[in-house]
């Protein structure tokens, strides 16, 4: 490693704990539905609903490298990142950089919007249902049902560009980003390192998440069936 | 678990397969069919697309009273007032429904449907399945009649699993 590089941890681990939590219950969750097996459909939706809250809570409260407010989405930003996508002129960014922000927020919003209409969507015979179902009608629940289904494409277009990405940075870029979110380390060039270069994971605020997240589970199922 | 994972897309391959024969084989006997001078219409006088769009609102109704006893049975406090009609409307919906396939109302019509060619080519098994849904619903009508909250669920889950045997073969995807 050469002087100008030290190592930081990017990711505090509850958001690695969060994001391979996300990967493994997004493919149960094409699983179940492929099978038709809806009981435990229904069930691992309200983990990934759980899991989306704790990272809505964890961008606002969590440490920097986790905070929207944080992302390097300007224009100016996005754009000034494109030309440093070369071997020659890349370096290793303390956190998201400005096309991962972007990634973030689609990812995030699309997952949202998944388990949405998860929660009212109605299949076709009328016998499986999501838990909040019962307050809209079988017309209504089927039309949410159908955008269910088409925006499930959606996720996999992101989940597609997400390992493209993960494979331009390993092959052209030589950065292993896997590594990073497993073990939340990265060596990062000292004249970039971002404004917390170690993220931690406050255990009261990690609490204070897992609160809302479970609050919000409880909810759906004391007023939803 | 496994084995129905990779027996499905053969199925479906196999389905379509099936789906492409009916369409083929469809086109040549046309000049056999009684309703080859006016193939728009059926037997019964409707128009194969009126004939497919009223047995999707019969299907509709269906599910809407499947949902209605759905929403009571998984509330844990389900509500025999609302359960009862909803049951008994179920033989009412269907009870002509061994009649909503004519032949001419398959994929091969045109017309946007999910039946599948399955229905004319295995019509007994066909009759059997929707005469298997026939008598479950009627049980479930006499389960919600005692109005005991398990004998109604016992008994509409086994009308759903009459509704799941006959989309298996003969409803595209599922």
């Amino acid at each position: 490693m050469s002087e100008e590089y030290q190592t930081h941890r990017i990711w505090d681990w509850s958001l690695r704990l969060f994001h391979w939590s996300l990967a493994i219950l997004i493919a149960l969750m094409w699983w179940t539905a492929d099978q038709g097996d809806m009981e435990l459909h229904r069930k691992l939706g309200l983990a990934v609903l759980g899991l989306i809250v704790y990272r809505i809570f964890w961008g606002f409260f969590g440490p920097s490298t986790a905070r929207f407010s944080k992302l390097p989405i300007k224009p100016k930003q996005i754009l000034g990142y494109l030309p440093e996508l070369r071997a020659e002129t890349y370096y290793p960014q303390g956190g998201h950089n400005p096309l991962a922000s972007l990634a973030v927020i689609a990812m995030l919003a699309a997952v949202t919007f998944q388990v949405s209409t998860g929660l009212f969507a109605i299949d076709v015979d009328g016998l499986e249902s999501g838990p909040l179902a019962r307050f809209i009608s079988f017309d209504t629940g089927r039309d949410i049902a159908d955008l269910h289904e088409l925006s499930f494409n959606v996720i996999l277009g992101l989940i597609i560009l997400h390992l493209t990405a993960l494979a331009y940075y390993a092959l052209a870029l030589t950065t292993d980003l896997v590594s990073a979110m497993i073990t939340g380390k990265r060596d990062v060039k000292t004249a970039h390192t971002g404004p917390d270069p170690q993220a931690k994971a406050n255990p009261l605020k990690v609490l204070a998440g897992l609160a809302v997240a479970g609050g919000v589970i409880i909810l759906i199922q004391t007023i939803g069936i | 678990m496994t084995s129905k994972f990779f027996i499905m897309p053969i199925a479906c391959a196999a389905m379509f397969a099936l789906a492409a024969c009916g369409e083929e084989a469809a086109e040549a006997p046309n000049s056999v069919a009684s309703e080859s001078a006016a193939p728009e219409t059926l037997a019964n006088g409707m128009t194969v697309k009126a004939q497919i769009e009223a047995r999707q609102a019969g299907f509709k109704e269906l599910g809407k009273a499947f949902k209605a006893i759905s929403d009571q049975l998984r509330s844990g406090n389900p509500d025999m007032s609302i359960i009862q009609p909803a049951a008994a409307s179920v033989p009412e919906i269907t009870q002509d429904m061994g009649s909503w396939f004519p032949a001419g109302t398959g994929p091969e019509s045109g017309v946007k449907t999910e039946a599948l060619s399955a229905i004319w080519e295995k019509p007994e098994d066909f009759a059997l399945k929707v005469g298997n849904f026939q008598t479950a619903a009627a049980a479930l009508v006499v389960a919600s009649n005692t109005g005991d909250a398990a004998a109604v669920t016992a008994a509409f889950r086994a009308t759903g699993g009459t509704c799941g045997a006959c989309h298996d073969n003969f409803r595209l995807d599922d």
